[in-house]
């Protein structure tokens, strides 16, 4: 159940999905079927008002809220289509900042950014801000902020969406090749094209889940 | 996230936005600025009646005749040596010296031929011990002079300086030649002491009477008077002065038939009345200073709320990150105290410079406290803590995907 100014409307009902580890999960749907409230269950950022929820052995509708923000820092990675990085800090600095909540220490800290910005191939821009990067840049940026912390799942809310054709590409293989690694990644996309590189699609409609199929071709973005 | 990576972060947040943080911690600086200014000019005021206390002796008491008395006051109710002589019968006295002062004389000052006014004491010997002034060459006032007459004088270090161009144990013996309308007579300096003044008397130059003491009995035919300007006494306990001034306000009551004409009053206790006085006074303007503050504070807290505001997505992003609602807050905290601190800072540099200046204009020493400056900065950042707390907390509380939709 969602609250939207005084009218409660339900936004998910009767949705059973389970994601397994190592998958690479595209959520479908258009605007009001429900998958952003699906994306911000799974993100921990809502609760659901009925029904379960387990990641990683975790029931998290019985975990209090303040130490959601723990789960949200140890167990997911939030990749955003508006990239989400903090403008005042240079990449590195955007890519250590989960660490920093963890409580990891500085020099530690650093080192692991380095190799998460080398893992997106940006190793040459970690000292640059934000707004002296490309969209594909930040979100590479952003994508390695959301790894550092080696999460159970990465959620990405249609983190293609403000990219151009070769920028998507770009940020495609490099969810395909973390996957390959055996990262579990959830991705939100509306469109179909962007859908076909990963192996499952789930299609929302009007709260409910109407369709979860797997890929039986999945595209390579390293191909083309 | 640890503290120090927590202020770090605040500096850089606060210094991003120089010309709002400048004009933020504005109301905070002018703020302390104003309460260490006017501590420090009430505490030096209180400094120097304190030490001009000091030179008229702590603890003795003063035996004259009421200026404010509510009887007609006739020639013969003037202090005399009898009246001295009778007081020193009383028990509980343990040093007394009858005064005579005058103004209305100059020195001759030998070496440059100027002159300058002075301001002359007669007194008897436990005058000395009453005072207790640092003698430096010579001997003070004896019994004996006293009983002679002798034409002798203790001067000043300052005096000395200014008269012979030197103070050393050479001027002991020389002759100061002392003008009246009677016209000049010489006197032989047997003591110098040291000027406790001397560093006020400097900011004055020559503005200041030199003070010059000499036996009583010499005074009296100097000035061609015999009544005294008063007495002074020092009680054997401390603690019974009231007592014993009682005591001698009825002795002289008894030798004068007169009553409420003649008071007898500790300088201990002139010396609290007044430090009350300006204590209160310091007290009050402190207060007055204190509501700019207390409007420099709602400042903070007016600019936290919009940093709050426009930062709603950064804190989105921070949350959905991992940070917990006492991160976000501590940070904002940390981010008002940071300018409350810094403009108490501030302020108290401001203050000691406008105080000095303030000081010079108005001829106060401008003394500055430690405790004023520790207070000042303890204001300050329970400013920041108390005007802060409110806009971290609703930083701290904001929902992360509202949050996160924030434009």
């Amino acid at each position: 159940m969602y609250r939207q100014g005084s009218l409660e409307v339900n936004a998910l009902s009767g949705v059973d999905l389970w994601v397994k580890p190592k998958e690479f999960v595209s959520i479908m749907g258009s605007s009001g079927s429900g998958k952003s409230t699906m994306m911000n269950i799974l993100g921990c950022l809502d609760k659901a008002s009925s029904g379960k929820y387990i990641l990683d052995g975790i029931d998290i509708s019985k975990v209090k809220d303040k130490d959601l923000s723990e789960i949200r820092n140890k167990k997911i990675g939030f990749v955003f289509q508006s990239f989400n990085l903090l403008p005042k800090l240079s990449a590195i600095e955007n890519v250590e900042l989960p660490m920093v909540y963890a409580g990891v220490e500085a020099k530690k800290r650093r080192q692991r950014a380095e190799e998460a910005l080398i893992k997106v191939g940006l190793e040459k821009r970690i000292n640059h801000r934000p707004n002296e990067l490309s969209g594909g840049q930040r979100q590479r940026v952003a994508i390695a902020r959301a790894l550092v912390n080696k999460p159970s799942i990465i959620l990405a809310d249609e983190p293609t969406g403000n990219l151009d054709s070769k920028s998507t590409i770009e940020i495609i293989d490099i969810f395909q090749k973390l996957n390959d690694d055996g990262v579990t990644i959830v991705m939100v996309t509306h469109e179909s094209d962007v859908a076909m590189y990963t192996k499952r699609i789930v299609t929302f409609k009007d709260g409910l889940k109407i369709d979860d199929r797997l890929v039986e071709k999945q595209m390579k973005a390293g191909d083309i | 996230m640890n503290v120090l990576e927590n202020v770090s972060s605040a500096f850089r947040n606060v210094f991003a936005n120089k010309m709002r943080t400048i004009l933020t911690m504005l109301g905070i600086i002018i703020g302390i600025a104003s309460v260490i200014a006017i501590s420090s000019i009430g505490n030096g005021s209180q400094k120097e009646i304190e030490s001009q206390f000091d030179e008229l002796g702590v603890g003795r008491m003063i035996v004259q005749l009421r200026s404010n008395s509510p009887r007609n006051m006739f020639s013969s109710d003037a202090l005399s040596y009898e009246d001295y002589e009778e007081i020193k019968k009383i028990e509980g006295v343990k040093l007394i010296s009858p005064t005579i002062s005058s103004n209305f004389f100059s020195v001759k000052l030998l070496e440059k031929g100027e002159t300058n006014s002075s301001n002359i004491t007669g007194v008897t010997e436990d005058y000395y011990e009453i005072m207790s002034p640092n003698l430096l060459y010579g001997r003070y006032i004896k019994e004996s002079d006293v009983e002679e007459k002798s034409k002798v004088v203790v001067i000043t270090d300052t005096t000395s300086l200014k008269v012979f161009g030197y103070c050393n144990e050479s001027v002991i013996g020389q002759k100061i030649s002392i003008k009246s309308w009677k016209g000049s007579k010489n006197y032989f300096v047997c003591g110098i002491v040291e000027n406790k003044n001397a560093e006020t008397e400097m900011q004055y130059e020559n503005e200041y009477p030199e003070n010059i003491i000499m036996p009583i009995t010499s005074a009296q035919r100097l000035f061609g008077q015999k009544t005294l300007t008063n007495i002074t006494l020092v009680a054997e306990d401390p603690d019974k002065s009231e007592n014993l001034s009682e005591r001698v306000i009825s002795r002289l009551d008894e030798i004068h038939q007169s009553s409420e004409k003649y008071s007898c009053e500790s300088t201990t206790e002139q010396l609290e009345a007044m430090n009350e006085v300006t204590g209160t006074v310091t007290l009050l303007i402190s207060a007055v200073a204190c509501i700019s503050l207390i409007v420099g504070g709602i400042g903070v807290m007016n600019i936290m709320m919009v940093t709050v505001t426009e930062r709603t997505r950064e804190i989105g992003i921070r949350k959905a990150i991992g940070a917990r609602n006492k991160d976000i807050m501590l940070q904002f905290i940390i981010e008002a105290l940071i300018l409350t601190i810094l403009g108490g800072l501030l302020g108290i540099v401001f203050g000691i410079l406008i105080g000095q200046v303030a000081g010079y204009i108005l001829g106060v020493k401008s003394v500055v406290s430690l405790n004023a400056v520790l207070i000042a900065f303890i204001i300050s950042s329970f400013i920041g803590i108390v005007f802060g707390v409110y806009p971290a907390r609703r930083a701290s509380l904001l929902d992360p995907i509202e949050a996160l939709r924030y434009e």
